[in-house]
């Protein structure tokens, strides 16, 4: 390499490690007693009190019951619009993917209007049953899990489906032909090959989950996990419990995500690099089945979208006109000519809209460089070229490892050595390298590039494709903070086998 | 239904009958019907999109097709899903599953079958035994060669015992240099076995290399079925002529009494070029009615050099010259037009003449056919 291109490596490479460390840093200095005095004084509390335990081990159920329930949902999904045909595959395919498009605060709000005790759906049922009160309540873990569910599935549907387009045809008619029936085959031969997407899903939904704030405060109430307990600690002026709070989470998901690490380790990628054809779609062929999976399919394609659809109806709602009608009486526009009249409320609106773009422009900035930086010295190993260009995952965090790496006294040579353990993990972690058109441009310049393709795709075609390219949009995202996983196993691969 | 009932005027093993299918508007496979006995290997043989992968997909069960038979030792078994057909089946990439060991791969077909655990087991080690691979059981998939995972494909399809085994261009995933190897040990392998095969490729050699039987495939249409001899010696259709070894193709006119006319090109009016039109005994359909325009098929052995202009040979120069090992050709642009492979040593710039080597004893030479559209040579 250059040495200009090492100076940029460099810098880059501590520009990430300020933008990952440095919080984390003082997240732990604070915990530790930063302002007066180094203690472990607030780790020891953090460990006397009963409730602090009972959040943690309620945040971890909840993320791990999340993963179950989403991929229950999303795993379905995925083989029904995969491998069978019907009318408005296509559309509904990219509809179902609707959900991560919505915010987690709005669309807890959402979920409030819908199935809360005064909302649409509970009254509905209410008035359909004859009840006098609601049927249910939304609030303690079953509402959490049911808001988790709903905006996580789509990880797992949307890696699913990627993986099954690329599994090979071959493989599922091998095991027919060897006598193996559906279940046999789906057992073992088809969820096997899926394992890597499934880990990619099931530990991004672990880590958002782990995270997830809205549903449990909301919907929590005095079920309070990780997140709601660090809130409290620090409305109850207690500053450096809810640091060491915040640490102990930290360390929860890093943990778990060792774990999952571990777990996926055992996974092969597809032999030879060889592909064969995408298996066919079935089409439905009894009528009723079709006329069946249609209505269950645009029915659901409506739940799905009932959150959105009650965010734009509550929109149109003056304040002060809807108070016991199971529909708001009143539609109008009053609340927009509000917002876009008074500087004071359409403020929040313009500075979330620029944060936004810029976070974005500093992402792929970063993505890019760090993937240029990254591609040029991939080059310079044995073959290595090649292999990266067979990983579209290879994303700007774990490219720009190499910098660090090379800190370590490690040289190409070694470097390859241990390749093959790093292919496998970045295999794994990659579940975006199989999605429709972002693999061309990825192959250059990793997964942001794959982003900008799929911006560009979405220019070019209609609605549909720009569905497709919001769907592909996510987990190319998610396969850049899962290649920053990666990046860190690498490196710590890369120790041992230095 | 097919002219064939269960049982019936039915002595082949396998027997394919009058099988039709069609992608969309485009057909893959039209009336095929071919037939193969037990214990013999057939290849099927064609250039891409002749529809003989889709035949063998068929046959798998894979695919269904539009009309049509399959009929397996007197039972019908076109509706059969491949589940419970009894085949085996080496895919081009192999297809072993990459997240099984190699013994657990070999196992996958005996478990399906519910058999004992114990039978299982002999069952894995005789079948890795069997393709020279004893005490791989443990190796993962992508440890192992490309050759040895092609074994392994081999003793996975081999272990349930399968009536038939099938075989998709099993040699194309490897290097040059291992084919040759590769594909005497698997023939011998499947005739130590002595299982019924189909063997897919669009390599001549190969075909003629493994094949008992030998069906030409081009697009979607059987174009003959024989043995290697039949098809090299008496190719039926100017395609099998020109697809199985090499043979050059001259235009001219039928003759009476099995002979045809070659004349120069666009000379078919005037007797100014008299002494350039050759009259050469051939062999051929005889049903083709004298004056009308044929091709004659001939390959490179079947013709000899001579000094230019010697009675009833071709005017020429060599263009090109080819050695090939134990043989060489030269490739002579006639005077006519055209050009010819001669089976010859003879440098480039040469004035010669063409003769067919049978000429001289008065036997036939090539073969020919009513002259196609699509010509070409």
């Amino acid at each position: 390499m250059k040495p200009g291109g090492r100076v940029a490596a460099w810098g880059l490479a501590a520009f990430l490690a300020w933008l990952v460390g440095y919080p984390l840093l003082v997240t732990l200095a604070e915990a530790l007693g930063l302002e007066d005095g180094w203690t472990l004084e607030h780790f020891a509390e953090f460990a006397g009190r009963a409730d602090e335990w009972t959040a943690l081990w309620r945040s971890l159920w909840i993320s791990a019951a999340s993963v179950v329930l989403a991929a229950l949902v999303g795993v379905p999904l995925a083989f029904l619009f995969e491998r069978t045909e019907f009318p408005g595959r296509r559309v509904l395919g990219a509809l179902v993917a609707l959900p991560v498009a919505l915010p987690p605060l709005v669309g807890v709000i959402a979920f409030l209007f819908l199935y809360g005790e005064s909302g649409f759906v509970t009254r509905s049922i209410a008035w359909l049953l004859r009840l006098d009160d609601a049927p249910w309540r939304l609030r303690g873990p079953g509402a959490i899990l049911l808001v988790h569910a709903y905006s996580m599935y789509v990880y797992f549907y949307l890696f699913s489906r990627a993986a099954l387009t690329r599994l090979d045809a071959a493989m599922e008619e091998a095991a027919a032909i060897l006598g193996a029936g559906r279940l046999r085959t789906l057992a073992r031969v088809t969820l096997p090959l899926l394992r890597p997407a499934l880990a990619g899903a099931a530990l991004l939904t672990f880590m958002t989950s782990l995270a997830s704030f809205s549903a449990p405060y909301i919907f929590g109430g005095s079920f309070r996990v990780m997140t709601t307990q660090i809130v409290a600690s620090k409305l109850n002026a207690q500053g450096a419990l809810a640091q060491a709070e915040a640490v102990v989470l930290a360390a929860v998901a890093v943990v778990g995500l060792i774990v999952m690490l571990r777990l996926d380790r055992g996974s092969t990628a597809v032999v030879g690099g060889v592909r064969g054809v995408t298996p066919v779609r079935r089409r439905i062929a009894r009528r009723w089945v079709r006329l069946v999976t249609v209505v269950l399919g645009w029915g659901l394609a409506g739940v799905l979208l009932m959150p959105h659809a009650t965010l734009a109806l509550v929109s149109l709602v003056p304040p002060s006109t809807w108070t016991v009608e199971l529909l708001p009486p009143i539609l109008n526009l009053d609340n927009y000519r509000e917002v876009f009249s008074r500087p004071e409320r359409l403020r929040p609106v313009l500075n979330s809209v620029w944060m936004a773009a810029a976070a974005t422009a500093v992402a792929v900035g970063l993505g890019l460089a760090a993937a240029r930086l990254g591609r040029r010295s991939s080059r310079g190993g044995k073959g290595g070229g090649r292999k990266a260009a067979r990983n579209p995952g290879l994303g700007a965090l774990g490219r720009s490892g190499y910098g660090l790496r090379r800190r370590a006294g490690h040289d190409l040579q070694r470097r390859g050595a241990s390749r093959r353990e790093d292919d496998s993990g970045r295999h794994a972690l990659d579940p975006a390298a199989g999605l429709p058109g972002s693999e061309p441009a990825a192959d250059r310049s990793g997964v942001l590039c794959g982003v900008a393709a799929d911006g560009l795709i979405a220019r070019r075609g209609g609605v549909d494709s720009r569905c497709r390219s919001l769907a592909n949009f996510v987990p190319s995202g998610a396969a850049h903070l899962a290649s920053g996983a990666s990046g860190g196993r690498e490196s710590r691969v890369h120790h041992r086998a230095g | 239904m097919g002219p064939k009932c269960a049982g019936e005027g039915l002595t082949s093993f396998l027997s394919v009958d009058h099988l039709d299918k069609s992608f969309g508007d485009h057909r893959v496979l039209d009336g095929i019907s071919l037939d193969v006995e037990g214990g013999e290997i057939l290849v099927l043989l064609g250039p891409s999109g002749s529809g003989k992968t889709t035949l063998l997909r068929i046959l798998a069960g894979f695919e269904a097709a539009d009309a049509g038979s399959l009929w397996l030792a007197g039972s019908d078994i076109t509706h059969q899903p491949p589940v419970g057909r009894n085949f085996g089946m080496v895919f081009q990439h192999y297809a072993l599953f990459p997240h099984l060991t190699v013994g657990e791969n070999v196992a996958f077909g005996l478990e399906s079958r519910r058999l004992p655990r114990n039978e299982i087991e002999r069952r894995v080690v005789e079948s890795l035994d069997l393709v020279d691979l004893k005490g791989f059981e443990r190796r993962r998939v992508g440890q192992i060669s490309g050759g040895q995972q092609q074994r392994v494909a081999l003793a996975r399809a081999l272990a349930p015992e399968p009536q038939v085994l099938l075989l998709d261009e099993p040699l194309s995933n490897l290097d040059p240099g291992l084919r040759e190897r590769t594909r005497r040990e698997l023939t011998d392998t499947l005739r130590a076995v002595g299982i019924t095969a189909v063997w897919v490729t669009h390599e001549q050699e190969e075909a003629f290399a493994v094949g008992d039987k030998v069906a030409v495939l081009q697009r979607g249409k059987l174009e003959q079925i024989g043995t290697p001899e039949e098809l090299y010696l008496e190719p039926q259709t100017p395609f099998v002529a020109r697809f199985v070894g090499r043979a050059s193709t001259l235009r001219g006119v039928a003759g009476s009494g099995g002979t045809i006319v070659l004349k120069p090109r666009g000379d078919e009016n005037t007797d100014r070029d008299h002494q350039r039109t050759v009259e050469w005994q051939v062999s051929g359909s005889p049903d083709i009615e004298s004056g009308s325009p044929v091709e004659l098929l001939i390959r490179p052995e079947e013709l000899t050099l001579v000094a230019k202009g010697e009675p009833r040979s071709l005017a020429g120069r060599v263009v090109e010259t080819r050695f090939a090992g134990a043989s060489s050709f030269v490739r002579v642009q006639l005077d006519t037009g055209g050009s010819v492979e001669v089976a010859a040593v003879a440098e480039v710039g040469r004035a010669v003449g063409v003769r067919a080597t049978s000429a001289d004893s008065g036997g036939p030479a090539g073969r020919v056919y009513r002259e196609s559209r699509e010509g070409g040579g």
